[in-house]
């Protein structure tokens, strides 16, 4: 495939914002990041076994009474996100027109926290309760009516779902949604909330961490899950510092859920986001893991960065701090990325520690100050889904 | 920028209709078909594959057959309202029931992506693939993301829209009937392909109808992706023709023109 007609320089980003287990914004995740400390908690519901989870504790706001049908977890935590961005978003619907301001969402779980609650009810009563709605609690375009009722928002709005690569998705959906000339300004994001399912799903599958988890280390022993919703607002002409240089989204075509021991699919979505950028290897400062803790999933990253790296840029993963925020997982470690290209400060791997020494890769273990430039960050999925997505600070 | 996507296949399926042709002759099949062949999916897989995951493998393999399409890259994009909600309430119900504990073949087909993973590993395609949701405007989505992505990449794009009947309690508010249909799309300009449909305009107001209003399409009427049927009739008529796909509170608007390759 040839990249082609996309900016040149990258697509510009106006402002961007977080919620997450590190805090309910920016400011507060940046504070807990940088200071080494874990967001994970113990699971907000009961389970048969331990499972420390990335939950947000903070109080979310409540869609406006006029929109109530919306209200859900998943809705609260986007909204939590949008609330800063509010009046930029306002101006660029001023700007070029509500149609021509665009929403890529990503998501895996869509409202399932509410209906899982709603199925529980509906066992023991035999009633679906009046208040619930499919279409705007459970179905993936809720969120989008939401935020476009709220923001003026008319152009081109959905959701990529793609369970754990949805929102790094997202930005590519929304890059080539800019380069094909359909939208001046679109927002990107991604929003999922902690649900029960995803974590005995995963504990079904034999990847479920019982303590906080290790990415990359020694001794590893799966994933926790985490939710949480990152925003991004980028316009064609924007002055910004940051910009979206590239992505690559690529398949393994392997297995479901395993992912292909020697990493060629997640070769392939790195280097093609290195075309996409016009970047060489070397011009990358950091790569963000999708580094889940898991001890396939680990090692057939890591020997992907090794091949297209060499082995020595920086390798951070963050889901020590999150846990695994599934869909929303690239957009909230975008968030996080950025936070480290803006600050000049590389946090470390929370739980990684000791590394394992079969990984081929420069794990960062210490909090780290340095000249930030560009950042690489990865999420992969069930079904072999593949995406790398680089930043820039072109200042 | 392309002006315009190039059909050069389509394709239908529903339990009611084996194919475009009944669907648009409104010859049903009697009784309905539980489920589509799906031989793109090996034997094992099909076996526990979902009747969204089959149907979109159907209509995928049909489009990519007639248009000569290499499954093993080219990109494909699929749609659908709600995902892989049949799977879903399965898991509900294992989560209510004795130890909670989950199918790990269940919760790994659950993901919306189910079929494009499916897909991707049966035909050992590494490429590009997607999966969206935009509710009623999931059929103007999937047009918008190819539209892009051809307009970005060149070469060719299939895409598929898909939803499957509400599952248990889910259909106590919400009843319709499956459908899966798919295009197989490039910007080639050469001679053949069923038509060109132009780039996306929007509306601001909304669609007459969520779906085609045409007699024999009642049973999708609910169905999120049944706007796309307006695209498939308006291909097979031949036609010059506008279409309106409902999207949030207005519509997107794509023109049709036929091409030499018309029915």
């Amino acid at each position: 495939m040839t990249p082609s007609r996309l900016p040149a320089r990258g697509l510009p980003l106006c402002d961007y914002s977080l919620c997450c287990a590190l805090g309910a914004d920016l400011e507060s995740a940046r504070a807990q990041l940088f200071a080494a400390q874990s967001g994970l908690r113990p699971a907000p519901f009961e389970l048969p076994f331990a499972a420390p989870c990335g939950v947000v504790d903070a109080p979310l706001p409540a869609p406006p009474l006029h929109l109530q049908a919306f209200d859900t977890r998943q809705a609260r935590l986007a909204l939590a996100a949008l609330e800063s961005l509010r009046p930029r978003i306002a101006q660029a619907v001023q700007r070029w027109g509500g149609a021509r301001v665009g929403l890529v969402l990503g998501s895996s779980n869509a409202g399932l926290d509410t209906t899982e609650r709603v199925h529980a009810e509906h066992l023991r009563t035999g009633v679906v309760r009046d208040a619930y709605s499919l279409r705007t609690q459970h179905a993936f375009s809720a969120v989008l009516d939401l935020i476009c009722a709220l923001t003026g928002i008319e152009g081109p709005a959905q959701f990529l779902s793609t369970a754990c690569s949805s929102s790094g998705k997202a930005f590519a959906s929304a890059q080539r949604l800019c380069a094909a000339g359909l939208v001046d300004a679109v927002l990107v994001g991604g929003v999922d909330a902690l649900c029960e399912m995803t974590v005995r799903g995963f504990r079904s599958l034999g990847v479920l961490a019982e303590q906080p988890c290790h990415p990359f280390g020694a001794g590893r022993s799966g994933i926790n899950i985490g939710e949480g919703a990152a925003l991004f607002l980028f316009e064609r002409d924007a002055e910004s510092e940051l910009v979206l240089l590239g992505c690559g989204e690529s398949a393994d075509a392997h297995h479901m859920t395993a992912p292909d021991p020697d990493g060629q699919g997640a070769e392939l979505a790195m280097r093609e986001a290195l075309a996409v950028a016009g970047l060489a290897p070397a011009e990358i400062d950091l790569v963000n893991a999708h580094g889940t803790g898991t001890a396939l999933g680990d090692a057939s990253e890591a020997a992907a960065i090794a091949r297209v790296f060499d082995g020595g840029v920086p390798v951070v993963s963050t889901k020590g701090y999150t846990g695994h925020a599934l869909g929303a997982a690239g957009a909230l470690e975008a968030a996080l990325s950025l936070l480290t290209l803006e600050h000049g400060l590389l946090p470390e791997s929370l739980g990684a520690s000791p590394v394992d020494p079969a990984l081929p890769i420069a794990v960062v273990q210490r909090r780290r100050e340095g000249v930030f430039k560009r950042v690489l960050s990865n999420s992969f999925a069930f079904g072999g889904s593949n995406v790398s997505v680089i930043f820039g600070r072109v200042a | 920028m392309n002006a315009s996507m190039h059909v050069r296949a389509c394709a239908l399926w529903s339990p009611e209709y084996p194919d475009a042709d009944a669907w648009l002759a409104g010859k049903r099949s009697e009784p309905p078909s539980a489920a589509p062949p799906a031989e793109l999916l090996p034997r094992r897989v099909r076996g526990r594959a979902s009747l969204l995951t089959c149907m979109i493998a159907e209509v995928v393999a049909r489009v990519a057959r007639e248009g000569s399409a290499d499954l093993a890259k080219v990109p494909l994009i699929v749609g659908s309202g709600y995902g892989e909600m049949a799977t879903t309430a399965q898991l509900l119900a294992m989560m209510r029931s004795d130890d909670g504990a989950l199918s790990p073949a269940r919760f790994q087909a659950s993901v919306h992506n189910a079929a494009a993973g499916a897909i991707s590993i049966a035909t050992a395609n590494q490429g590009f693939s997607s999966c969206l949701s935009a509710g009623d405007g999931t059929s103007a989505a999937v047009l918008i993301e190819a539209f892009a992505w051809l307009t970005v990449r060149g070469g060719q794009v299939i895409v598929a829209a898909a939803d499957e009947s509400l599952p248990g309690f889910f259909a106590e508010r919400d009843r319709f009937g499956p459908l899966a249909l798919a295009m197989l799309l490039d910007v080639a300009q050469a001679a053949g392909g069923m038509g060109w449909l132009g780039p996306p305009v929007r509306v601001a107001a909304a669609a007459q109808a969520r779906a085609s209003r045409e007699p024999g399409d009642e049973m999708f009427a609910r169905n999120p992706v049944a706007p796309l049927l307006a695209v498939l009739r308006a291909v097979r008529a031949g036609r010059n023709a506008t279409v309106a796909l409902p999207a949030g509170s207005g519509s997107w608007r794509f023109e049709f023109t036929p091409g030499e390759g018309s029915p």
